[in-house]
């Protein structure tokens, strides 16, 4: 475990662990992947959020006990014209939310085969969440929450019903993600598979890929 | 006054009224006291007779009535009762002996602890006035009245002097009274002080001094002194054990806390100190010592001449548990490790537990999790934008984000940032390599 040898070399051992991740949204336009990273990274809610171009960067800090978890994020373009933009950008990530809005079922359909693609395409060690968002349009609701749940559990998601209106579990899912990664392999493939960076310790560890979940 | 109305029973007699208990007494106490009074002891003699004569008539006659039925029917149902019989109806007066007895003893601890209660005020007075500061705190009977002895029925005189009880107040001769020291009326009040103390406050000159009190108060706090006695008085053998009782909870609670800190040091944590840890075992040990001794003292205690098999076992088997209690835990108390040996184990710990760390980081429940404020580049300059390609369109707003992320000076998003450009960037040729082969190939197509 070539870890070992750096983790020896900390006499305390736990202090000012920080990892970085990759994260990248994906699903149907207008779910409210922008608002969901926005409400994330800055706690604002814009009722008429432009659609984004391309693909939007955002970075956050997550702070679990005396790790610090770094995450930049792709929030990708839901439009089909940049379809063709999503592979590069969840190729090197380590972590995936897909958005569906509750409120509309063609979206749940789409955020399906995003998750089929992201099995078949991204890295297989890739954290999956499943976002039904809008939740507080709940009243018109079209996709039942038993519904998404048992895909999500089939599927091994992790999965939450969000609002980037009212902030509803938004933290909640980026926080899950983080405790789910990870963190402690500094594993970094220079071709940018999988893994997080550890900023703190420098590169070291970057000789044992495919090390990575247990 | 308060004699004369009440009624009085007993072998009275008849001069004096003082009661005799016995008819004997009565009768000797009569010649002596009363001899001219001959034909009132006559006339004693004839009632007693009497009374005996009806007292034993009657029992004979309640004989007579009791056992006519009984044997009439022994006689005729013989062959019945041959067989042992399923025992009839019974009643238990347990409950109201009890009542009364717990009615009695109360009205008597009432009465005792109010003569205590003024006992205890008598014996704060100063040495002025102190007669009129003990009829202050107890009512006097008033003397003119009484004319004799209410407990010996003498009449007073010159020569026979009333004298009042001090607490409660009753009249009586100086015969009849009862004299309580000082030092007693102490030990009375407060027992537990008196222990140690009595012989101190007994300087104090009073001692020598006493309280006249009637007899019937004499018996009543003569007896709650013999309670108190009864109570202070233990057995050396059952003042020992306490205190060996005692040194052993003692004794627990060290031997606890030294186990607690033999395992935090043997586990290389830094909690307790090794010094602390040789203190403990060294007190551990002294008290160790002192059962060991006082248990040794309980065995070796002379004998009282009753019960002697029984206080021998008990003193022996209290021998036998203090030392099994000393061996089996004080003994096995596990040495504690030197202070080198203490260092390679915490060296160790501090290894093993960064390792653990590392393998088992998944499993640990995080508590404390912040959210700080992230970073994003605005994009509101995408204005130059829709060249018709989205990878030429995304490599333009990375760039763009670059710079704003220079700016910043957010130099490790500069980093993820080119490192999307220079993905971007291979993805557009890679592109244009496929557009350019597709090309050629249509033309090779083409040309075909």
């Amino acid at each position: 475990m070539a870890n070992r040898s750096g983790a020896a070399q900390r006499p305390n051992g736990t202090q000012g662990k920080i990892c970085q991740f990759k994260l990248v949204l994906l699903g149907e336009s207008a779910v409210g992947k922008s608002s969901l990273v926005l409400r994330f990274v800055k706690g604002q809610f814009h009722e008429y959020q432009e659609s984004t171009i391309g693909a939007a960067f955002l970075t956050q800090t997550v702070c679990l006990d005396d790790t610090t978890v770094k995450f930049e994020i792709w929030d990708t373009a839901g439009q089909e014209r940049y379809h063709s933009l999503a592979p590069m950008y969840y190729r090197g990530a380590q972590a995936a939310i897909v958005v569906y809005d509750i409120t509309n079922q063609d979206t749940f359909g789409r955020a399906k085969t995003w998750v089929k693609e992201l099995q078949r395409q991204a890295s297989p060690t890739i954290v999956i969440a499943l976002a039904g968002n809008k939740q507080d349009l709940a009243n018109k609701r079209m996709v039942e929450f038993e519904e998404a749940q048992t895909y999500a559990d089939e599927n091994g998601l992790l999965f939450m019903e969000t609002s980037a209106k009212t902030a509803l579990n938004v933290n909640d899912i980026f926080l899950a993600i983080a405790k789910k990664l990870p963190k402690y392999d500094q594993n970094q493939g220079q071709s940018g598979q999988g893994q997080g960076r550890r900023l703190a310790e420098g590169d070291q560890g970057a000789k044992t890929p495919g090390n990575c979940c247990k | 006054m308060a004699e004369a109305n009440t009624f009085r029973e007993g072998f009275l007699c008849p001069v004096c009224h003082k009661d005799l208990r016995s008819p004997q007494k009565l009768i000797t106490h009569f010649q002596d006291s009363h001899s001219e009074e001959q034909d009132i002891l006559k006339s004693i003699k004839e009632f007693y007779g009497k009374a005996k004569k009806k007292i034993l008539k009657l029992e004979e006659q309640d004989l007579d009535i009791r056992s006519e039925p009984i044997q009439e029917k022994l006689t005729l149902d013989y062959d019945e009762f041959w067989k042992p019989q399923p025992s009839g109806s019974s009643r238990s007066h347990i409950d109201f002996f009890r009542a009364i007895r717990r009615r009695r003893l109360d009205h008597q601890t009432a009465e005792t602890n109010k003569l205590i209660i003024r006992l205890d005020r008598l014996l704060r007075l100063d040495g002025t006035a102190r007669k009129q500061q003990e009829q202050f705190l107890v009512a006097w009977i008033d003397g003119t009245t009484v004319s004799r002895c209410p407990s010996c029925a003498s009449s007073f005189n010159i020569a026979r002097r009333q004298h009042h009880c001090r607490l409660c107040g009753s009249i009586m001769c100086n015969d009849c009274s009862v004299f309580l020291p000082f030092d007693r009326a102490h030990s009375i009040v407060a027992p537990v002080q008196n222990l140690g103390i009595s012989s101190k406050e007994g300087l104090k000159g009073r001692n020598n001094d006493s309280f006249r009190i009637c007899s019937h108060c004499a018996s009543m706090v003569e007896h709650r002194r013999m309670i108190q006695a009864e109570q202070m008085m233990q057995p050396i053998i059952s003042q020992l054990y306490a205190h060996l009782q005692n040194l052993k909870s003692n004794i627990q609670s060290e031997v606890d806390l030294y186990e607690k800190m033999y395992r935090s040091l043997t586990d290389g944590e830094s909690t307790f100190k090794l010094q602390d840890a040789q203190t403990l075992k060294a007190s551990i040990g002294a008290k160790a010592e002192t059962i060991d001794t006082i248990s040794k003292k309980i065995a070796s205690l002379p004998e009282d001449e009753s019960s002697v098999i029984k206080i021998e076992a008990l003193q022996n088997s209290i021998r036998r548990a203090t030392s099994n209690y000393i061996k089996d835990y004080l003994l096995t108390l596990p040495p504690l490790p030197s202070v080198q040996e203490l260092a390679a184990i915490k060296r160790y710990r501090s290894l093993r537990y960064s390792e653990e760390e590392e393998q088992n980081s998944d499993k640990i429940e995080i508590k404390r999790v912040t959210v700080t404020t992230g970073w994003s580049p605005s994009s509101l300059e995408k204005s130059v934008q829709s060249e018709g390609d989205p990878l030429i369109d995304q490599m333009n707003i990375v760039r763009n984000y670059i710079a704003q992320a220079k700016e910043a000076q957010r130099f490790e998003e500069v980093v993820s940032l080119e490192e999307n450009l220079r993905l971007l960037k291979e993805a557009y040729r890679q592109s244009q390599l496929t557009k350019i082969d597709e090309k050629s190939e249509s033309k090779l197509q083409k040309n075909s």
